[in-house]
């Protein structure tokens, strides 16, 4: 079991030109994309929302780190898009199982850069702009910001359980659940009592001493962030345009892949050819 | 005439679901300007005696409290640890469980931010502790990246962003290699020397900052023990002989051998240095 998926999905400090976009424009693109790509159900529109995502990527200096975290993800994806062009009873099963990998690939390509451009004090930030309590904002960037701290220590107690002979990765399903409860014990606590530091520490430093709180930083929309929400809209408005019309796209659009390129087809001809080999 | 900063009196405690009392009957003062070390085995209610002087116990921490606390002649009965956090800065054991913001600048503008402090005075106050500790290149960096005497430092000055008079630290340097804790403590002193502020420390390794304490306060199973002036305290029998710092302990050994004390009384010399002066 490993966590290290987690480390790529991190607020990571750089200074990328998406670094520099206001949080809620980054939060607005982001649903905007992520209910269009939901919606979507075709090959070709799939992949133009992918083409488009590249040079983001590059832009946000996630390319190293959103190949690593495929390379995790590739055998979720592989598996999803084999057993549902097998075992899925509708129209172009294969299109639609390759629709279904596109968009892990897309949504984990976008929420990354996300998590990666977005800190938790921007999330904080962007969370009081829209008048949010100041204590929940903090507790959700808090939360957000010890995710990779919980993540490490996670991995330090699994190493010092296995260390002491705890066989996490043996046995049935049931035996494999059952190997977790003294990994979830001590992680538990580890949280709890970190949870109740913090808490002391804050109290200590005079939390919510006044409802007039002051900021050092506060954020402010530029010139940029006014086209990434324009365009925002633009995608939301062209989603609920497809959803409420259900307008049929254009058949250059709407390509399908044939019947006789079916996984299932082929996946059978392959199997009735082992069968005669052997026979 | 110097003013009594902090006045504990009778003070115990007993956690909610303890069968014990954390503190028993504890009773002493700290002056204004004065640098208290705190000594005790773990478990001898080191850090719950320190909760109680910025009002994290009673308010904070649930149990039974008796006896009172003062800062400067107020009952921190009568305050939450929020006010108080003007009067008394807190720094904890572990610099990472205290931190919560993505730089250290935000992080020791975090009080201040906290109070409604206007922005203009939060940036002069916070490059002031920066230039104070010597925080400058790490300014802008997360306190996750730096290292652990830094984030120490970080913590320090953001208890101190409020400017208190009294800083109330709990085993700062338990987690910090030799070098930093040695760093963590020379600041200290100058927070007392130059800038007056009165420090009450828990501290395992006495050896390091003897020479700074005014006094020592030895606690054990939530009693205290004694409480004087550090040059007198190791000659109490009460203080345990296998926690007795370097220097005194071969001096009071020498006595034994030789009689220095007779001759030399309260004179008991905390380094190397006054221990040769001492013998010459």
């Amino acid at each position: 079991m490993s966590l290290k998926i987690l480390e790529y999905f991190n607020y990571l400090e750089q200074k990328s030109p998406l670094h520099f976009v206001d949080p809620r424009g980054k939060t607005l693109f982001i649903i905007a994309i992520t209910c269009l790509t939901i919606f979507l159900d075709h090959i070709i529109p799939m992949c133009i929302i992918l083409v488009i995502m590249l040079p983001l990527i590059f832009l946000g200096r996630f390319t190293k780190r959103w190949l690593k975290s495929l390379l995790f993800l590739t055998p979720v994806i592989l598996l999803v898009v084999i057993l549902n062009a097998l075992l899925l009873k509708v129209d172009y099963p294969t299109t639609k199982a390759i629709i279904l990998g596109l968009r892990l690939i897309i949504l984990s390509g976008f929420f990354g850069l996300f998590f990666q451009t977005v800190s938790p004090d921007d999330i904080s930030q962007a969370l009081i702009k829209f008048k949010f309590p100041y204590s929940f904002a903090w507790a959700i960037s808090t939360a957000y910001r010890f995710i990779p701290t919980l993540a490490k220590e996670t991995n330090i107690i699994i190493d010092a359980q296995k260390s002491r002979g705890l066989q996490i990765d043996r046995g049935n399903l049931f035996k494999r659940v059952r190997n977790m409860i003294p990994l979830l014990i001590p992680i538990f606590a580890t949280a709890m009592r970190r949870s109740w530091q913090l808490a002391e520490a804050i109290e200590s430093r005079g939390w919510n001493a006044t409802k007039n709180r002051t900021y050092l930083y506060s954020l402010r929309l530029k010139w940029w962030d006014i086209i990434v929400i324009l365009l925002s809209l633009g995608i939301f408005a062209l989603f609920l345009y497809l959803v409420i019309t259900n307008a049929p796209l254009p058949f250059w659009l709407a390509y399908n892949i044939p019947e006789r390129f079916e996984l299932k087809r082929l996946f059978l001809i392959a199997w009735t050819w082992i069968k005669n080999l052997f026979s | 005439m110097v003013e009594t900063a902090v006045k504990i009196d009778n003070v115990s405690f007993k956690y909610r679901n303890s069968d014990s009392f954390a503190l028993r009957r504890i009773s002493f003062e700290v002056a204004e300007g004065e640098f208290i070390l705190l000594a005790g085995f773990s478990g001898s209610g080191k850090s719950t005696l320190l909760k109680c002087l910025n009002g994290l116990i009673p308010h904070f921490h649930a149990g039974s409290f008796g006896g009172n606390v003062e800062i400067f002649g107020k009952s921190t009965l009568e305050s939450e640890t929020t006010q108080l956090a003007k009067q008394v800065g807190f720094v904890f054991q572990n610099p990472e469980n205290q931190i919560s913001n993505l730089t250290v600048e935000r992080e020791i503008a975090f009080p201040l931010e906290n109070f409604g402090v206007p922005k203009n005075e939060i940036i002069s106050r916070v490059d002031e502790l920066i230039a104070l500790l010597n925080l400058e290149e790490i300014k802008y960096k997360s306190p996750y990246s730096i290292s652990g005497g830094e984030q120490q430092l970080t913590a320090i000055a953001s208890a101190l962003a409020l400017n208190p008079p009294i800083l109330v630290l709990d085993e700062v340097t338990a987690h910090l290699s030799p070098r930093s804790a040695v760093r963590i403590l020379n600041l200290l002193n100058e927070l007392n020397t130059k800038h007056k502020k009165t420090i009450i420390i828990a501290e395992h390794r006495l050896d390091r900052c003897l020479h700074f304490a005014n006094k020592l306060a030895f606690l054990e199973k939530g009693q205290l023990k004694v409480f004087d002036d550090v040059r007198t305290v190791f000659q109490n029998k009460e203080f345990p002989e296998n926690m007795l710092p370097k220097i005194p302990s071969l001096f009071l050994k020498l006595d034994k051998e030789i009689g220095l004390l007779d001759e030399k009384a309260n004179e008991l010399p905390l380094t190397v240095e006054e221990l040769v002066a001492t013998l010459k």
